[in-house]
């Protein structure tokens, strides 16, 4: 009876498992595709060079560092199935998600703060709901699986008093329609917090006039402060805040940005500075990034970067994946680091 | 018969004679371009593309409007109930080009599942109904009923289900097909209307919420195309199809009416409409002529199934053919992927735009 001791357990196993220094130390993880379109899992080390790429099914999208030990999970884009583990230091598959046939993931994950379970959103797309997978990270065999709060559940990410967050964006697909969305008028996304053990704790909505502006992708500060990154799903004339955020127990707070036209109602990834002092956000579909006041939310300027895709911390910068590399955000400024020519970066940037 | 058969031909070879003739045409797209001239003249693709739709979803606004007329003369006031099938039959095969166009006015109205909630595994569209024929008649014949109902029971499946079952069809035909038409209007008006997706897309440039450029549109086209195509070989054939082991004649499309193939027929003959008159000469003749060849062979094994889907998938001797329909469909799919989809420039491979 393995069932809902992902409830009631606590502690962490760590037995014959490599770290992360014998895999080559990475900072960072993408999923890219090369010149011949094969999809790959890059890592990168603290001066964002490459340490290791390991191969993928198909076209990735998000991924998770497993807390301790050399071990990522990958994750397909949706509506794709897979969910592959790869075990970094030996460079190959450890295991596979074996996902029922009623699901398919949205391509994020979590792991539990002991590094016990990983949590996954999913989609029961015959039924509408988006659930949460839960996998005992012993064996990766699934073990469990709770409601995640809403419609179309996209990013979650652990919070620092080791509950989660999660995005529920609203949006209702099903993969007989491709990524076709299907009820955008009707559409509720919402920001769900959960405990340490799965149990939903508080969910905030927003209000009508951005109830089409989807919860998409999310990060959180030192101090549990969550920062939202949104996606308009409403008439493309309007023009709607691309950026949120939220502190437990409060409203939506919509910050303004005078550049956020040039996101193309598209944000993609979005981080806090690792001291907390700004956030970025993505834009690949309008080739720009938007920086904010980590604090306030206040504008704090815009930069043209062509597809500008993941973010996330490295070190005490931030770097952003770009075209033909990355950018790192130091000190107020940009510099940028050459990557290998001919690797595209897909969405995300996870920091392991 | 045979001799206006004749006199279109002769007026056919004199209108491609004058655009050989002429200097090339952005309407026509003609003459059609050399193969190596490799450049495509997107606005005007655009231009013709907008034609082509607006015919299309001007159908499907026509045909829902005379069976609205048909479902009020039909309970008021005794009309033949075969009107009322005939119309139910054209609404469908006027919707069945338009499923491939699921972006825009389609997306934004969630219209997708209101006009035809399909595939459905957990039988909503017979749970909304029962709930919509329980309320009192003034109210079933009310489109505001319907709208504020389950999208279950506001399109095709739930038509089907009042005409095909046991089910009273009066009022609730009337308010269905009423807010079926309200949908229609609606989807014609937000494409066609001013400042509406139409005109949105002909502004198509570096400052356009949607569309950064004219080859955008173009790119969306076909990506439209291939999703309809997806659609007909893995739901509207896969599904019934279902393993070797096991077919599921109940899982076919309008499998209650028979129309299933029909629906298939209407959906690849909008295709070709807009492949042969949209893309037209911006797709260089021998891959345009080719690419409709391959759709006339699966509109040929179509018509040589000889049975309903439905019947078809259950039956060894039948069942092969609908495999080979749907081997022909996916035949297209290649075909549009290797000569159409490059002819055109658009690029559908990976790029971080593409987004999630």
């Amino acid at each position: 009876m393995r069932r809902r001791d992902f409830l009631l357990t606590t502690g962490a196993g760590l037995i014959g498992s490599a770290a992360w220094s014998e895999a080559g130390a990475p900072k960072l993880l993408a999923a890219a595709n090369d010149a011949s379109k094969r999809a790959w899992l890059v890592a990168l080390d603290q001066n964002a060079a490459e340490v290791f790429r390991l191969p993928l099914p198909a076209r990735g999208h998000a991924a998770a560092a497993h807390p301790h030990r050399a071990e990522a999970v990958a994750f397909a884009r949706r509506p794709g199935r897979y969910g592959v583990v790869l075990d970094c230091p030996a460079g190959r598959e450890k295991a596979r998600l074996d996902l029922p046939e009623d699901r398919h993931f949205f391509g994020h994950g979590a792991f539990t703060a002991d590094g016990r379970y990983l949590l996954t959103t999913e989609n029961d797309f015959d039924k509408g709901e988006g659930r949460l997978g839960v996998w005992d990270t012993a064996d990766y065999a699934r073990i469990d699986d709770l409601p995640s709060g809403g419609i179309g559940p996209h990013e979650i990410i652990r919070l620092p008093d080791g509950g989660f967050a999660v995005a529920n964006g609203g949006i209702l697909t099903h993969p007989d329609f491709g990524r076709a969305k299907l009820n955008l008028p009707t559409m509720r996304p919402n920001l769900s917090y959960l405990s340490a053990d799965g149990r939903l704790m508080e969910m905030v909505e927003p209000p009508e006039a951005q109830r089409q502006n989807s919860i998409r992708h999310i990060d959180v500060d030192a101090q549990g402060r969550v920062a939202i990154a949104l996606q308009w799903q409403g008439s493309p004339l309007k023009q709607v805040p691309a950026l949120a955020l939220h502190q437990r127990g409060g409203e939506l707070h919509y910050a303004d940005h005078p550049d956020t036209a040039r996101l193309k109602h598209y944000a993609g990834s979005i981080s806090f500075s690792p001291d907390g002092d700004e956030i970025l956000v993505t834009g690949p579909k309008g080739d720009y990034l938007l920086v904010f006041d980590g604090r306030t939310g206040a504008a704090k300027g815009g930069l043209a970067l062509p597809q500008a895709s993941g973010v996330a911390p490295l070190g005490a910068e931030l770097a952003v994946t770009v075209a033909g590399g990355l950018v790192i955000r130091q000190g107020g400024g940009f510099s940028r680091v050459a990557a290998e020519t001919g690797l595209v970066w897909d969405n995300h940037l996870v920091p392991v | 018969m045979k001799r206006i058969l004749l006199l279109l031909t002769a007026v056919l070879m004199a209108a491609t004679a004058s655009a050989q003739e002429g200097a090339y045409s952005p309407d026509s797209g003609l003459p059609y371009w050399a193969p190596g001239r490799g450049e495509v003249d997107h606005e005007a693709l655009r231009r013709r593309a907008l034609v082509v739709l607006e015919r299309e979803f001007g159908a499907f606004n026509d045909a829902t409007g005379h069976l609205a007329q048909t479902a009020v003369a039909y309970c008021d006031a005794g009309a033949p109930r075969e009107d009322l099938i005939a119309a139910f039959r054209d609404t469908w095969l006027a919707w069945a080009p338009l499923d491939s166009y699921h972006f825009g006015p389609v997306e934004a109205n969630a219209a997708a599942l209101t006009v035809n909630f399909w595939p459905d595994k957990k039988g909503f569209v017979g749970r909304a109904l029962r709930e919509l024929l329980a309320q009192p008649p003034e109210a079933q014949r009310d489109p505001a009923t319907v709208a504020a109902g389950s999208a279950a029971a506001q399109g095709l499946p739930a038509l089907e289900m009042l005409l095909y079952t046991e089910a009273p069809e009066c009022p609730a035909v009337i308010g269905i097909s009423a807010y079926l038409h309200q949908t229609a209007e609606t989807l014609y008006a937000d494409w066609f209307d001013p400042d509406g997706w139409a005109d949105l897309a002909r502004a198509a440039g570096p400052n356009n919420p949607v569309y950064l450029s004219a080859a955008e549109f173009t790119k969306t086209l076909y990506t439209a195309l291939d999703f309809g195509l997806i659609r007909i070989a893995d739901q509207r054939l896969g599904r019934p199809l279902g393993s070797y082991e096991r077919s599921y004649p109940q899982r076919a499309e309008a499998w209650r009416s028979g129309l299933t193939v029909d629906i298939i027929g209407a959906q690849l003959d909008g295709i070709a409409d807009m492949i042969e008159h949209g893309f037209a000469g911006d797709i260089r003749e021998p891959d345009r002529a080719w690419v409709l060849q391959v759709i006339g062979q699966a509109r040929s094994r179509m018509d040589k199934i000889g049975a309903p889907i439905a019947d078809a998938v259950a039956d060894p001797a039948h069942r092969i053919r609908v495999e080979g329909l749907q081997t022909k469909v996916n035949d297209i799919r290649s075909v549009m992927a290797q000569d159409i989809g490059p002819n055109l420039g658009v690029d559908t491979g990976f790029s971080p735009a593409d987004g999630d």
